[in-house]
């Protein structure tokens, strides 16, 4: 709800300069938390929450003020976007949620005077990273220009990436990967599973294309989607993961949406992913070192619990982002609350040729829907639940059930 | 199965796309410049882990 009152700060960021014109970071208010947060290219990994008496006093005759109290149950700006470059892949996966085809780029693609203005305005706005992803997103001829783009504007920049197409000529693209602060490796299978999966012959080429990305990528996530066909293969997977050690290995589950909506099973959630559950416990047995993070984790359980039981923002933050800290943008301009509902006619917020980013933000009703929602008022809050997991995304849950309060099946609902 | 979804807002057509609202608006960031970055107390959270979902 937005509330006008006097003096109250302003989220415009005030980015830090040095005398020979680097990027040294940015201060942004977040009236939700009422806490700045900071973030600089040289620590990316981290973004800092400093307390409006501890900034430095450098910044505090910068300070800009509004009339608006921000009392919605997301944050003010968001502090992140995730940007669809293309919709083409050089793969073309049946779990795909972006419906993604092997081919030419669509004539809706973003180009890069478009891209430019779309940046300076998130960047304006008080966006702090970018994600970018496809389609497979190194299919783009003008991929370095976009990423300089970015980068220009004093934004962090990540992406996700099969890791094929600059696996295979790392010389070219390792310089460009390092200036990205994470590049997120998809690798959804193994051997003959992450062929059956991509559709493709040559696991053995895939498998050092995939290592030559994590070794040249500052920070990095190695992902692997839990399907049918690859969960047997998890242990082979971290066997894997161990050789080529990546900052997080990260476990998903399948989004019914895109082009798995017709494969929906309650037999995913009753047999494979317990079973997965197991492997992925054995593994962080086997291999201490190794940081692996969980959709299926439950409750004290998940890794990193800490990062939201310390009070900084709602659990419902970390579970279920969609449209509290982010938004996506399609390659063709539609803007939705979360990638995995863009399937999703009905979840269309707008289109950022045609509508105003913030408008939407403030004031669109789904958003307002999404955000009502809270473990406690969803179905898993309403029978008792005490392990909030990953499941309860909101994504996940309206992709299964149609409805925002839903849930996904599990034991404590008889698997319904 | 019931959809409790509410009804699209409005569809949006590719058609007669025009540089929109959403571009336009080009305020700058406030900068300053300093010799280098000045000490602050604060708390930090790690970016690259910070959603379970975010993909």
């Amino acid at each position: 709800m937005l509330l006008m009152t006097n003096r109250c700060i302003s989220s415009k960021p005030l980015d830090i300069i040095s005398t020979d014109g680097k990027w040294m970071g940015t201060f942004r208010y977040e009236k939700f938390l009422n806490k700045w947060f900071f973030v600089s290219p040289s620590h990316a990994q981290t973004v800092s929450l400093v307390e409006t008496e501890n900034l430095p006093k450098e910044v505090i005759p910068y300070i800009e003020y509004d009339n608006v109290n921000w009392e919605e149950k997301s944050y003010y700006v968001p502090i992140k976007v995730q940007i669809q470059l293309n919709a083409h892949c050089n793969y073309q996966c049946p779990i795909c949620y972006a419906s993604s085809l092997k081919g030419k780029p669509l004539k809706d693609d973003f180009t890069l005077e478009q891209l430019e203005k779309l940046f300076t305005y998130l960047k304006n706005w008080g966006v702090l990273r970018i994600n970018f992803v496809g389609g497979e997103i190194f299919m783009r001829k003008d991929i370095d220009e976009i990423f300089n783009l970015a980068l220009s504007k004093n934004l962090l920049a990540s992406c996700i990436t099969n890791g094929r197409i600059p696996g295979a000529k790392i010389e070219h693209y390792k310089g460009l990967l390092k200036r990205l602060f994470n590049v997120q490796v998809s690798c959804n299978g193994i051997g003959k599973s992450y062929e059956d999966e991509y559709g493709t012959g040559n696991w053995d080429a895939a498998k050092e294309c995939i290592t030559n990305v994590i070794a040249s990528t500052r920070t990095n996530i190695l992902s692997y989607v839990i399907t049918e066909q690859n969960y047997q293969d998890i242990p082979a997977f971290i066997q894997f993961a161990s050789t080529i050690n990546p900052t997080v290995i990260k476990f998903g589950t399948i989004c019914w949406s895109g082009r798995s909506f017709n494969d929906k099973a309650v037999n995913y959630y009753k047999q494979v992913l317990p079973k997965s559950a197991q492997l992925i416990e054995d593994s962080r047995t086997n291999f201490p070192h190794l940081k692996i993070q969980s959709q299926i984790d439950q409750g004290e359980g998940t890794p990193l619990w800490e990062e939201f039981t310390n009070g900084y923002r709602p659990l419902e933050f970390y579970y279920a982002p969609e449209g509290r800290d982010g938004l996506y943008i399609k390659s063709n301009g539609d803007i939705f609350p979360f990638p995995l509902l863009s399937d999703r006619n009905n979840l269309i917020l707008g289109n950022v040729h045609y509508d105003n980013l913030n408008d939407l933000w403030l004031n669109n009703p789904i958003l307002k829907q999404i955000r009502d929602v809270s473990f406690a008022n969803s179905e898993c809050g309403k029978i008792g639940c005490k392990k909030v997991c990953g499941l309860w995304g909101r994504s996940y849950a309206i992709a299964w059930s149609s409805d925002f309060h839903g849930k996904v099946p599990c034991r404590l609902t008889n698997w319904n | 199965m019931e959809l409790k979804i509410q009804p699209v807002i409005k569809k949006i057509s590719i058609l007669g796309r025009t540089e929109g609202t959403s571009f336009q608006e080009n305020t700058r960031p406030n900068t300053i410049t300093l010799e280098k970055l000045p000490a602050f107390k604060s708390e930090s959270v790690s970016i690259c882990s910070q959603n379970v979902t975010d993909d």
